[in-house]
């Protein structure tokens, strides 16, 4: 029987880890390069940063929509492997630690604790929070990984609809 | 021939731009089905799967199954988003 793939029978090498990475980090940078700057400016999307293996992208309200806007800082370490680990932040960069809880919108926007961490976070297919709540652990990431909407753009886009239609 | 028998049209996705240089527009006739120009775009920009995607214009969304005159865009230059819509919260 073949051993689950996660189940080394010994250590990764150096090498194999750090091809694991250069492949990871590639593919971060192929899908950040794929974002054109013309969807940014229609979605009112501000990049801060897009460096492997963060992606910190702030979304702006609307002219005239006086809510404040969201930044995401994603950490995508072992994309696509993994799903990216999403923080919530104010536009000035720092976390949000609390929101209030949802009031029956998308459900996306989640008040928190999550069971490994006492903030807000993102419950929705394709963050590692979602995948890792004991609610969700049944629901694999493997299932979306190649999915369609589930590339870095595709789930950057998910979060924005859903902000668009229940701000946190 | 009249502007109102045109439509131009762009469509932007994370995966690029059709027209490919943002601010560029196809000029296509306003009888054509949306989903004519949407195909040709997805295609061009080399998307494999577009399961679960909508398409939207100023925030509105748009039928593909519609023509651009009947989308109410003849004459018109539009900007098409298209895009997974967000897949619902997990509720945990």
């Amino acid at each position: 029987m073949l051993a689950p793939r996660w189940c080394w029978t010994t250590a990764p090498t150096t090498a194999v880890v750090a091809m694991h990475e250069a492949l990871s980090q590639a593919r971060f940078e192929q899908e950040v390069a794929a974002i054109p700057p013309a969807i940014c400016n229609t979605r009112r999307w501000k990049i801060h940063q897009a460096a492997f293996p963060i992606f910190d992208v702030e979304f702006q309200a609307a002219d005239g929509d006086d809510r404040p806007g969201l930044r995401l800082r994603m950490d995508f370490s072992d994309w696509n492997e993994l799903p990216p680990s999403i923080v919530l932040l104010r536009p000035d960069g720092t976390v949000i630690t609390q929101i209030l809880p949802p009031r029956g919108g998308t459900g996306v926007f989640n008040a928190g604790p999550h069971t490994s961490f006492a903030r807000p976070f993102i419950c929705m297919k394709g963050s590692r929070e979602y995948h890792t709540h004991t609610s969700h652990t049944a629901d694999l990431w493997d299932n979306y990984k190649n999915a369609s909407g589930y590339d870095l753009g595709g789930i950057i886009t998910q979060v924005w609809k859903a902000w668009q239609k229940d701000r946190p | 021939m009249s502007e109102e028998n045109h439509t131009e049209a762009e469509l932007q996705t994370t995966s690029g731009n059709y027209p490919e240089k943002g601010g560029e527009f196809d000029k296509l006739p306003s009888k054509q089905l949306i989903s004519e120009f949407v195909d040709k775009a997805v295609k061009k920009l080399k998307i494999t799967n577009t399961n679960g995607w909508i398409l939207t214009a100023a925030g509105k969304t748009v039928n593909p199954a519609q023509t651009w005159e009947q989308a109410g865009y003849a004459g018109a230059k539009v900007v098409l988003d298209y895009g997974p819509d967000h897949s619902g919260g997990g509720n945990a």
